[in-house]
């Protein structure tokens, strides 16, 4: 853990916290949310609570109550999400297939990985996200999701599974 | 040793696959927590390669203008936080001088403070 900048002012404080963890909490947003948009409006939310509660950390920043705080307010927003989306009768990103569009437009690499992920249910997701691209433990992962490492093992190995299959399916 | 109690301990590689697609045999589950080497088989076949983990780098990466933005949200919501706590204090003020105010009316009324 970092320690953030002591007496700087609440600016600063607010630019550090982006800075240092802005790109993970995203990382831990998009996942849940599949939305660029709402991961950061999450992210704003989860940053604020955070500067909000710094001078209570006694010198260390509380990594993992920040992806806790941020998960837990991605699942909120997409309870949310969910809701409005059922009374328009629109669909989430969760498509089986590729979206064209973006195959045209060269990118097909990186739009059906976003696809395959989209495919998971949300633990999977985020756990497949931070194991893959923030290298997180199984013992970190763990007390995110509160599970056993077993069990985040268990979870992970199949969802990486799925997505592998998936993305084999289209030739990718 | 019997074969068949070896086959347990050691489950093939289609056995691990059938697995990882069907959950199916549960064992393989629990085998995780138990045998550390049936956890490195099952990590080593379900392993994204090389490019899709470099897609799913790109996928997850902020978008351009994120920080900046997120650092506006932040000050909006931290200015909104402050106007509120300022207006709930001026609130307490004037509840507060209010009640002193008819603290100081009562006294007035009093027969003996006349």
């Amino acid at each position: 853990m970092t320690a953030p900048p002591e007496g700087a002012a609440s600016d600063s404080q607010i630019e550090w916290l982006v800075t240092s963890y802005g790109a993970v909490l995203y990382k831990v947003a998009f996942a849940v949310t599949r939305s660029s948009v709402l991961a950061e409006e999450v992210v704003q939310e989860a940053v604020f609570q955070a500067w909000l509660s710094m001078p209570s950390w006694e010198g260390d920043v509380p990594i993992k109550w920040l992806r806790r705080v941020t998960r837990n307010r991605a699942i909120s927003v997409m309870r949310k999400e969910s809701r409005s989306t059922a009374e328009e009768g629109l669909e989430l990103r969760t498509s089986s297939q590729p979206d064209v569009e973006r195959i045209v437009e060269g990118r097909e690499m990186m739009a059906a990985v976003e696809q395959a992920l989209a495919a998971l249910d949300e633990p999977s997701r985020t756990m497949v996200v931070l194991r893959e691209t923030e290298e997180l433990s199984y013992d970190e992962l763990a007390d995110l999701f509160d599970l056993t490492p077993s069990a985040v093992k268990a979870k992970l190995y199949r969802a990486r599974h799925a997505m592998r299959a998936r993305l084999e399916e289209w030739d990718l | 040793m019997s074969a068949r109690a070896l086959r347990s301990r050691r489950p093939s590689d289609r056995t691990l696959r059938r697995w990882l697609a069907s959950g199916r045999p549960r064992r393989i589950g629990r085998l995780i927590e138990s045998q550390p080497e049936v956890a490195a088989r099952l990590d080593a076949l379900s392993m994204l390669d090389r490019a899709h983990a470099g897609a799913l780098h790109g996928v997850v990466a902020t978008p351009e203008g994120f920080d900046e933005r997120v650092v506006d949200g932040v000050q909006r919501r931290h200015d909104e936080y402050t106007a509120a706590s300022v207006l709930a204090d001026l609130l307490g003020l004037g509840f507060h001088v209010g009640g002193v105010l008819l603290e100081a009316t009562d006294d007035d009324e009093r027969p003996d403070s006349k």
